[in-house]
């Protein structure tokens, strides 16, 4: 017997209960879209993770001040004003691992315009920062180590802040004030988007750090010192140097607590990563046990009806068929209502998927993988669960199932 | 000539538990091709045992069973599939049809387990149909057919393999008496054309129509014997249609 008519014979039989066969198959329909669904959404979570953490900058280790201890009292991180600017120079000038250092102080202020305001971070830094940051300009551009050296007021708009106290309209060669001085826009940077954190990374101005100290804030001090390693690989190394020169520099003798600490970026990356993986594989296998319960129902109703059709089973053996084509007409059966409910369980996933994407604004990727696992899993489901109903068929003895009411 | 059934002492012995039963006793039988045999008994005799062995479905625990000079006894199940398959057609007391399928397709079936194309088994179970009568109701569903025609594609579906041989196991158990001489007038047919056939029954009134009366009892052959002047079913069939042609005549004076 050729394998197209055994395609039609399962094909027909399952036609003749219309209601029977949705019903088994709607368990794995269901099955397949909520695997190809929950794997769209955890792989759009993490594709999301990815792009967030590529925003912060590449390579990236952070050095924030430490602790202090004064008379017994612990005051919490980043208290003590011991990290400078010459500190920032000193790692991007001595250390070979490094490819950029730049320093950065935050400060809040009130920005004004012509007629808007609107209060957001301030950034002082050094023009290395926008490399170390990965960021690019919309228009105009960044400041230069002379404004830097000159404590210029210049500033660079984030997308957010550019539109709020803009509009539309270009900023470049605008005044804007912060805290009633005034600064000259120079540059407009092109939107990052929320951070890992959630925080709108385009609602900030940055200005050259000496402006900033001296002009608006009166300090010496920096916050932060952003390090841009070689590679990925050298960030290990990039950490470790950083620690021993930073402790040349401030003097710190050995077994007293460091006066800074230094924040691998791409740990928390790859942690962040893991973790979005961790959610993928979770909700792909919930998912997954659904499809096994809808085998389940297949195996249930196959062998319901190798029972109610004994006596075609017996009918078909006297007529010449052997126990292997009574198997693979049942096994075919169960393939073919796996199969039809996978190939719908992937059409409904998908929709389910843009849905969600449409309505919940959760990212979804559809990935081919998962639809091909889906797939190949409902017909590795239909084989597995078809197997035994259909061995039972094929064993019947041909009498006794002629003789079956 | 090489007879088409050969048996020797052949036993049958079912085991339940502790307890074996006999359902055959070292039967021994020769049937020549080209046959009419009618098989006899009441039921607990053999002979239901005796026809499923004859038909491949089920293999004696002794004795040796030709069929066509093969030893059949010994075969596997595809190999007795495939005998089942090219040499024996089944017809039986329930028809036995596929329902919700077509006349065509219940013919169709047993070629389908020979690997035929599509256009060659519809042909075949066409001309299979025309045979039986049923020309012009293929594509009718077995519960859209009358009892008779139901048995007739049941005919058809035994003969479309060319079989040498037909069994039928109370082929007429669910007919009324006229429907039944038409089946047995059909087989008979079917018998001058060369083929053999094997009626198990337990009315002498069909028995009657065969060449060869064998009668079972206690799982042995009790008595076999050749009939001279069997009856001719059409003739039976137009001897009545006189009878009631000339009845409405009657009634009409």
């Amino acid at each position: 017997m050729n394998f197209l008519m055994v395609f039609k014979i399962a094909g027909r039989a399952l036609a003749r209960n219309t209601m029977r066969s949705t019903l088994t198959m709607l368990g794995i329909i269901i099955g397949v879209a909520a695997v190809i669904a929950m794997v769209a959404v955890g792989q759009g979570a993490k594709a999301q993770v990815e792009a967030q953490i590529a925003s912060i900058g590449s390579n990236l280790l952070m050095v924030f001040p430490g602790s202090t201890t004064q008379g017994g009292v612990h005051a919490g991180s980043g208290s003590v004003t011991t990290l400078t600017q010459d500190d920032a120079q000193a790692i991007q000038k001595e250390l070979s691992s490094i490819r950029m250092a730049a320093p950065s102080l935050r400060t809040v202020a009130q920005v004004v315009s012509a007629n808007q305001n609107w209060s957001t971070a301030v950034t002082g830094s050094s023009p290395e920062y926008f490399v170390v940051r990965d960021w690019s300009f919309e228009s105009g551009g960044p400041f230069t180590q002379s404004d830097l050296d000159g404590a210029m007021k210049v500033a660079v708009l984030g997308k957010t802040v550019a539109s709020n106290l803009f509009g539309s309209q270009d900023p470049v060669a605008q005044i804007i004030r912060i805290q009633n001085v005034p600064f000259k826009v120079i540059g407009l940077l092109l939107p990052k988007g929320q951070s890992a954190m959630g925080q709108d990374q385009d609602d900030t101005v940055i200005v050259p750090l000496s402006t900033l100290q001296k002009r608006i804030m009166g300090v010496t001090y920096i916050q932060a010192i952003m390090v841009s390693a070689n590679s990925p690989e050298e960030t290990i190394t990039a950490e470790e140097e950083v620690r021993l020169l930073l402790h040349q520099r401030h003097h710190i003798p050995p077994g007293q607590d460091d006066d800074f600490t230094v924040r691998n970026m791409t740990d928390i990356a790859a942690a962040a990563e893991a973790s979005s993986q961790i959610m993928t594989l979770l909700l792909g296998s919930i998912a997954s046990v659904s499809l096994i319960v809808g085998g389940i129902g297949i195996m249930n109703i196959m062998l319901v009806s190798v029972t109610e059709r004994t006596r075609e089973i017996g009918i078909r053996m006297a007529v010449g068929a052997r126990g292997r084509d009574i198997l693979l007409q049942f096994l075919v059966e169960a393939v073919v209502l796996s199969l039809a409910g996978g190939v719908l369980g992937v059409i409904l996933g998908v929709a389910s998927s843009r849905i969600i994407s449409a309505f919940v604004h959760w990212p979804t990727i559809i990935s081919p993988g998962s639809i091909l696992l889906a797939s190949f899993f409902s017909i590795a489901i239909g084989v597995f669960f078809g197997l035994y109903p259909a061995r039972r068929a094929a064993s019947l003895d041909p009498i006794e199932a002629l003789r079956y009411e | 000539m090489q007879p088409l059934i050969q048996i020797e002492n052949l036993w049958k012995i079912y085991q339940t538990g502790e307890i074996e039963l006999a359902a055959l006793k070292g039967v021994s039988l020769s049937i020549s091709g080209g046959e009419f045999v009618a098989i006899m008994g009441p039921s607990g005799s053999g002979k239901s045992t005796m026809m499923h062995i004859l038909g491949c479905l089920d293999r004696p625990t002794r004795g040796r069973y030709l069929l066509d000079g093969v030893d059949v006894g010994g075969l596997g199940p595809n190999d007795r599939a495939r005998i089942r398959n090219h040499k024996i057609g089944f017809v039986f007391q329930g028809f036995n049809l596929l329902h919700r399928t077509t006349a065509i397709e219940n013919v169709e079936l047993p070629i389908l387990y020979d690997g035929l194309s599509g256009r060659e088994r519809a042909a075949k179970a066409g001309e299979a149909l025309e045979r039986v009568g049923l020309g012009d109701r293929r594509y009718h569903y077995p519960n859209q057919l009358s009892g008779g025609q139901q048995q007739r594609v049941a005919i058809a579906r035994a003969l479309v393999m060319r079989p040498s041989l037909i069994l039928a196991d109370e082929p007429t158990g669910n007919l009324d008496t006229r429907t039944s001489v038409e089946i047995m007038a059909l087989f008979q047919e079917l018998n001058r054309d060369g083929i053999t056939v094997l009626v198990v029954t337990h009315e002498p009134d069909i028995a009657r129509y065969a060449q060869r009366i064998i009668n079972f009892r206690d799982g042995t052959i009790r008595s076999d014997q050749p009939i001279s002047h069997h009856a001719d079913a059409r003739e039976v069939l137009s001897r009545e249609q006189l009878e009631s042609s000339k009845e409405t005549e009657e009634e009409a004076r």
